[in-house]
This record gives C-alpha cells, structure tokens and sequence, in this order.
C-alpha cells in the first residue's frame, strides 16, 4: 500500500495528497550528489484515483507528473503523459535561507512554497537533507491597472529571506511592483480554557460564567501560519527585477529597471530613492538596470548591473542619490567579435556577491563572469555557458530566447558556480580546477540513486560522441532560468519550469 | 547546389540563401559588424533581416501585461545602431536606391541586382524593368512592408483604381530559420504596396484627398475628417512624427523613441502601437521629406521609415539632391501638386 502525506503542492495553493518519491542521484566528478522529488498529484482532480488505481488518468494540465510516480508506486502508469505546464505553475525565484534549513520558491501564479529540511532518521540513511513541503501561500494576487489598463502579473520575481532573529522566519517576496514582508512561524500549543470564550472564540454569555480558571496550554499538531506583515507599495514605476536584504538587518532595497529604493523593514510609507537612472527625455533612455544586490558584510555598499554589461558599485556614504558610481566593473569590447547582438548578449542578467564579499559573479547571455572588486578593467574569469549558442544568436533574437535572464549562484565556499542553461541543463564551474560539467535536470535522466551524467553539447561540426547533443536538438523551451546554492552544503536547487529539483552531494550526506 | 563558398546568384531559391548567407556570416565571428570576408550582400541582408526583426517585435501586439523595458531598450538600440550605421554608409544608398549604382560601391553582380529588400519595391517605380530582374526571394525578408501591407489592406489607404496592377503577385517564401513570425504574415506584400504606389499615383490627378496633406498644418488636427477612411488613417499615422521635427540627426530618431519609449506610450502600449503602424508612419514621414505629394508617390514602404530615420526631416524642402532619381521624381509629383492646388 502507498501512503501519503498531506502536503501542497506547486501547481496550486490547495491542499494535496502528496506522495513523496525520492529519487537518489549521483552527479558532479567525482561528487555524488542524491536527487529528491517532491511530486505531487493534484488532490482536486479526480483523476488522481484513478491513476492509483492503475488506470490511464487524462492528467489535467496542471497536475504534474506521471511516469516518476511510478519510481515507487507500483502502478501502472504509462511511461510518458505529454506534460504541459500551467503558466502559473512555472517557478519563477528559488532561495535558500540563511542556514540552509528551508528553501523558498516563487512562481508565476503568485503563490510562495517553503520546504523544510527533514531531520537526519537512522532508520532511513538518505533521507537526512530531503526538503518537504512545509508551507505554501498566496503571496501576490493579479491587479489591474487602471491608469495605465495593465495587468499587474502576480509572478513572484524575487524571493529574500531576513536573517532569522527569533523563533520565526521573515521573507520578502516581490512582484513587478510591490513587496510584501511575511512572518512565518509555527505553532504547535493553543490555550484552552478562557473563562469569557468558548472553545471556538465565541464570547460566552456572562451569566453562564459559573467559575473561573486558568487557561492553559495544550499540545496540538504542529501548524505553520503564515502572515503578511508589511506591504511595501507604490514606490516603483517599472518592474521590480531585485531586492536585496542590507547587512544591517534593518534596511533593505529594491531595484526596478531605473530606479533604486532603500526601504526600512519597518517603514512602508515612504522609501529613499538611493539610484536613479531615468533620463530627463526618455526618447535618451539606452539602459536600464537588471539587478542590484548589496554587499554582505558593508551595509554602505552595494552593486548594480545594467543592459550594457557594466557593474557599478556605490558606496551610500558618499552622497544620499548614488548617481555617480565607486567603481565601474567593464570589460572592453572586442573588436573581433563585435556583432549586431553584441550588446544584447552582454547585458547582465544577474549578479551576485561571494560570500566573502571580495568577488562579484555576473551571468550574462553566453558566459559567466567572476570580479574581483580590487580590479575594474575586466573580469578576474570568464566562464562560457554556451558558447555553441554563439553562431544562433538571430535565431535566438528572432525567438526572444536571446531576453532570457538567466541566474547565476556561488557555493558555500565561493570555490564553485552554478547557472543554468536550455535543454534543462545547468553547468557548474570549479574556479580551483578550472574543471566544468554539464548536468542535466529531467526526469528521465533521475533514477534512484544513480550518478546524474554529465551531458556534451557538441557544436556543429565538432566531432560527436555517443550521447551527445547536438546543438540543433536542444530544447529552448526547456530552460533553468533559476538556481540556488545551499549556504554551506553542497546542495543544490534548480527550478525547471514547473519542476522543483533538489540535488544533494552524496559523499556529503554519507559522512554525516 | 553550389559549393561552399560558391557565389550564387540572389535569385536563387530563398531557403539556401538565408540560411548560407548568415550561416557563412556566423562562421567568422557572428554577424560582424564589419563586412570583411562577407560579401556585401549577405551583410546587408542580414541587417536589414534584424532590422525588420526588430521592427517587428517593436509593434507586435503585446498581450495586457506592461511590456519589459529591458527588452524593448534592447531592440531600440538595435535599430539605432543599424540606422547609424546606415548613415554611416551614407545612406539611403541601398534602400532608396535606384538604377545608378552608387559609385563608392565596389560590387559585385549580387548586391546591384539586390539591394536589399526596400531597394526593390523603390526601384521599381524609377525603373520597372528592374523590377523584373530583381528576384523576389528578398521581399519575402520584408518585414515592416508585409505590416505594412496588412493595414493598407484595411484602411483602404490604397487607392480607388485597381487597373493600375502590372504585375504579378509574389510567390509566397518562407525563410529558414525565421519562418515563425515571418510566415505567419502574407507574404508577397511588396507587389501590393508597388502596386499600391503605382495606383496612388495614376490616382493623383483625380483624387482630390491628397491635397490638404501638403500644408502640414492641416495633419495636426485630430479631428478626423468627413473625407473616409484613407483620410482618416492617414492623420492618425502621422501626428507623432509631424509634431516636433527630431532636433538632429544624431539624437535617436523621434519615430523610434516616440514608438517605443515615449511614456505615454508605455501607458497603453496596445491600442498606441496597433494604430500606428509602421506604414502609416512612414507614409506620413514621406509627406514631410517630400513636401507633400511625396507622400503618396514613392513607394510606401519601410524604406520611406528608414528614410526618415536616417535623414533629418526637412520640412518642405526636400534634401534629396543625394538621390537624383528620386529628385526628379519628386520634382514631377511637385508639378502635379501645384497645379492641383493652384487650380
């Protein structure tokens, strides 16, 4: 018999019954790396029993999975149902908190999924580091526009965990133009026995209060609530596309495409504009801001990247608009491979400080790029995600691929980086050994406790070797947009589409 | 087939051509920029290939939600950079262009009998005969004019007298490569809006519409006019690019800038970017550059677009010494205008 856990799911802020498959994956060299799954079977959907019973479900669009259930449910399920995401469902941030012990992920639907770690269990030698679902809610909903007839999506661009200071976690999560500060906590005892409240919160009548007692404390299931405690709004005129928690604790800002705000964490109502960056004439505007992060250990400075390809870093001690910038991180162009896509492919989709706060990791369209912020006039390394793209990039332009924004991740120890790729590949680089793979996030290629192999992509006319790629066969559609390092393991989160992938160093777990 | 390496004549079959010439341009260096080892033809090509790309992603319909301004910064440098580059080259040269090579140009055979898209549909008014020899694998690259073609089509913006037709309609092409978009959008356009000039033009002496488009003052008012549709599609074409003339022409193009990055643009982007369409503006553009009559006479296709993108608008003073054919064309519609006006 299979038994499940009530838990949430992705596709939707429902309850679900959720079987909880896990699959052991090995990956990364010499490195092993296990592979959990949290799938699940979308409760409201009748199709569900169905398909425990063994009979060929339609599975609506939005439940997701199919043949990976039958990693350990004995049924009969065929081997593929043809998967089409709901938009809502696909997964738009991933961050882990500051110790690792939970992961947050947004998606476009506006709802926010917390997991937690499990507790390490003898009885079960690879479920320590398994993450389950220990949360979910509806951060963000639609709007509409009036002024300007628009829909405000409800997609959750970014994801920040506070540092946690009590018992409870704080997150922001944003859309393209309000941050919400939330409170998540849990309870696991309520008072009974009040003397002018029934068990239900009803005010009781005063006459039938014959004595008094004192209420007390009783144990009950372990519950996680869920509370919005702060709305940052109406501060962003474009779309938010970072935020970023101060190293103070008490500040935090948040970048649209030309402005900068600093907030307090306590202050909704108004906010300081610390960067600006709109020209007086808009018909002069040539760039726009892509993501912006602040230093994490100097709470006066902080990075910003532009659709140019350049990184400024601002020190707020020097003025209170940091228009003029400390340093300006470019690197020259060359000549040889100047193209019409030059500047598209340069613009930087995301940046990122090491933990050390002594390098700074740029991903732009083709490669990765690491800075030390002692040297401005080029990048310390240059990594190519890839470059076999390099001879597509019309096509890429003609199809929109070439605007994807692609994130990119340090490890714990700032020795390794992590950014994803089309195909549902991600690549990872060891900055010692100057070594690269490319791993493959699909659930075909995930079986149980099996070495995730690294994939080629061979370019055209490049020899081929067996199990290659070529690049006419990759998937765009497939693409990991979104990954996230553990602050200290070697785990690794990797949002593909709809699908949550959460990839564990093996010989790590072993030791422990 | 030919060859790696082998010249090939443009006409030959579009698909091979596409795909070679930006394969062979990718092969050193990703379009570069500089056309060295590329032959002009694919070069150019190829830019005016990811101009009309650009174009198109510029104007076509986004759904409700606010559009990304990276991307749309992204695309708007695109064009500018191809428009300076186009002036740069002194411009209009392959667009406007007509049958008097450009001297400056060492040539081959290729690049003469093809320059590049827009070239096509202005030859053909100087020079018909070209027309026949240009091959039409090129139109079907027309992006902006297939747009185009599709809000002629609807305003009735050409004219009343379909006997002027001479030729034949274009074989539908697909390009490799760009087929999504592209093919989605009828191909073949280039024949209608020829045809459409050509129409406009026989029409010139008897339509009386085109007479109050010569004093720009008269294209201000928003209120639409009895007149019908054509009138009414005309106006609402050309108020942005008429209002300020763009100050220089080494500020960004306000045809551009007021498309794509004007905030009130930005406020209700969908209904904006539908009405006004490429064509319409550069129809407009033409009335300016060509002081009045222009408008209708050259072909209205993005090339006038371009046209207005590289040169500074200059009222009614036509600048066109630069471009003799299109000159003494002008001249003549200008003859016709004053009589009509005068009369």
């Amino acid at each position: 018999m299979v038994s499940f856990k009530v838990s949430y799911s992705l596709s939707s802020h429902l309850f679900f019954i959720q079987p909880v498959v896990t699959v052991k994956v090995i990956i990364f060299q010499a490195k092993q790396f296990c592979l959990q799954i949290n799938f699940n079977l979308n409760h409201a959907c009748p199709s569900l029993f169905a398909t425990l019973t063994g009979s060929l479900p339609l599975f609506p669009c939005h439940s997701f999975l199919s043949c990976t259930i039958s990693f350990s449910l004995p049924l009969s399920i065929p081997p593929f149902l043809p998967l089409c995401p709901h938009p809502a469902d696909i997964i738009s941030t991933v961050e882990f908190n500051h110790t690792g012990e939970l992961l947050a992920t947004g998606d476009k639907g506006g709802r926010v999924v917390i997991f937690q770690r499990e507790p390490e269990s003898k009885t079960e030698p690879f479920s320590q580091g398994e993450y389950n679902v220990y949360s979910t809610f509806q951060s963000h909903e639609p709007e509409f526009d009036y002024l300007k007839s628009l829909e405000i999506e409800e997609k959750i661009n970014k994801i920040r965990w506070l540092p946690q200071q009590n018992a409870a976690h704080f997150l922001l999560s944003t859309n393209d133009k309000t941050i919400k500060l939330w409170k998540v906590s849990e309870r696991d005892k309520r008072p009974e026995g009040y003397n002018l409240k029934d068990e239900e919160g009803r005010i009781k009548d005063i006459c039938t209060v014959t004595s008094l007692q004192v209420p007390v404390l009783k144990p009950m299931d372990l519950m996680v609530e869920v509370s919005p405690r702060r709305v940052f709004a109406n501060a962003h005129t474009y779309h938010v596309n970072s935020i970023s928690v101060n190293s103070d604790y008490e500040t935090y800002m948040s970048a649209d495409d030309l402005r900068i705000n600093l907030w307090h964490l306590d202050i909704t109502d108004r906010s300081f504009n610390i960067v600006d960056i709109k020209p007086a004439n808009m018909e002069d505007l040539t760039e726009v801001i892509t993501a912006a992060e602040f230093h994490p250990h100097h709470c006066n400075l902080f990075v910003y990247s532009s659709s140019k390809g350049t990184l400024r870093l601002c020190d707020m001690r020097e003025a209170a608009l940091c228009d003029k910038h400390s340093k300006l991180f470019e690197e020259p162009e060359d000549p040889s491979a100047r193209s019409f896509f030059s500047e598209i492919i340069s613009s930087v989709s995301d940046v990122k400080f090491s933990h050390s706060g002594r390098y700074l990791l740029t991903r732009d369209y083709l490669t990765a790029k690491v800075w030390d912020l002692n040297m401005e006039s080029k990048p310390l390394e240059t990594y190519q995600v890839h470059d076999y793209l390099r001879s597509k990039l019309c096509s890429l332009y003609e199809n929109d691929c070439i605007f994807d924004k692609f994130e990119c991740a340090w490890n714990g120890s700032d020795s390794v980086i992590m950014t994803g790729a089309y195909n549902n590949f991600f690549r990872m680089f060891d900055r010692n050994t100057k070594r690269d793979v490319t791993l493959e996030a699909s659930r075909e290629s995930s079986k149980p406790r099996a070495v995730l192999k690294p994939r080629r992509v061979c370019a055209a006319g490049g020899k081929r070797r067996k199990d290659d790629i070529s690049v006419d066969s990759l998937d765009f559609t497939k693409k990991i947009l979104h990954t996230a390092w553990h602050p200290t393991e070697n785990i690794i989160a990797i949002a593909a589409t709809n699908n949550l992938y959460i990839f564990q160093d093996k010989l790590n777990s072993e030791m422990h | 087939m030919f060859g790696k390496g082998a010249k090939r004549k443009l006409d030959e079959d579009e698909e091979g051509l596409e795909g070679k010439t930006l394969e062979a341009s990718v092969a050193d260096g990703g379009l570069g920029l500089t056309p060295e080892g590329l032959s002009k033809v694919s070069y150019t090509l190829q830019r005016q290939t990811i101009f009309n790309i650009s174009l198109m992603k510029l104007y076509s319909q986004r759904p409700l939600g606010e559009p990304s301004l990276e991307r749309r910064v992204l695309i708007n440098n695109m064009l500018r950079r191809i428009q300076d580059e186009l002036k740069q080259e002194g411009s209009l040269r392959p667009l406007l262009l007509p049958p008097s090579p450009p001297p400056d140009d060492p040539m081959d055979e290729g690049f003469r009998e093809a320059p590049p898209s827009f070239g096509v549909l202005s030859a053909s008014q100087a020079s018909p005969t070209r027309v026949v020899a240009c091959p039409t694998p090129l139109e079907a690259c027309l992006t902006p004019a297939s747009l185009l073609e599709e809000d002629v089509g609807d305003s009735a913006f050409c004219a009343p007298s379909p006997q002027a037709s001479p030729r034949v309609p274009v074989p539908a092409l697909s390009i490799d490569g760009f087929s999504s978009s592209l093919s989605d959008l009828e191909l073949g356009p280039p024949t209608a809006i020829t045809r459409t000039a050509a129409a406009n033009n026989t029409t010139v002496t008897t339509s009386p519409a085109p007479t109050p488009l010569t004093q720009p003052s008269h294209l201000t008012p928003v209120s639409p006019s009895p007149t019908g549709p054509s009138r009414d599609c005309r106006t609402m074409g050309t108020f942005p690019p008429l209002l300020p003339p763009p100050p220089s022409s080494s500020s960004p193009s306000g045809f551009l800038s007021d498309l794509a990055l004007d905030d009130v643009l930005f406020a209700d982007i969908d209904t904006s970017m539908y009405d006004f369409d490429p064509c319409t503006t550069a129809g407009a553009v033409g009335v300016t550059a060509g002081g009045g009559l222009a408008k209708l006479s050259p072909v209205v296709t993005a090339d006038d677009l371009l046209k207005s993108l590289t040169s500074p608008y200059s009222g009614s003073t036509p600048q066109v010494s630069a471009n003799q054919p299109f000159k003494i064309d002008l001249t003549e519609l200008d003859h016709i205008m004053e009589v009509l006006v005068g009369s």
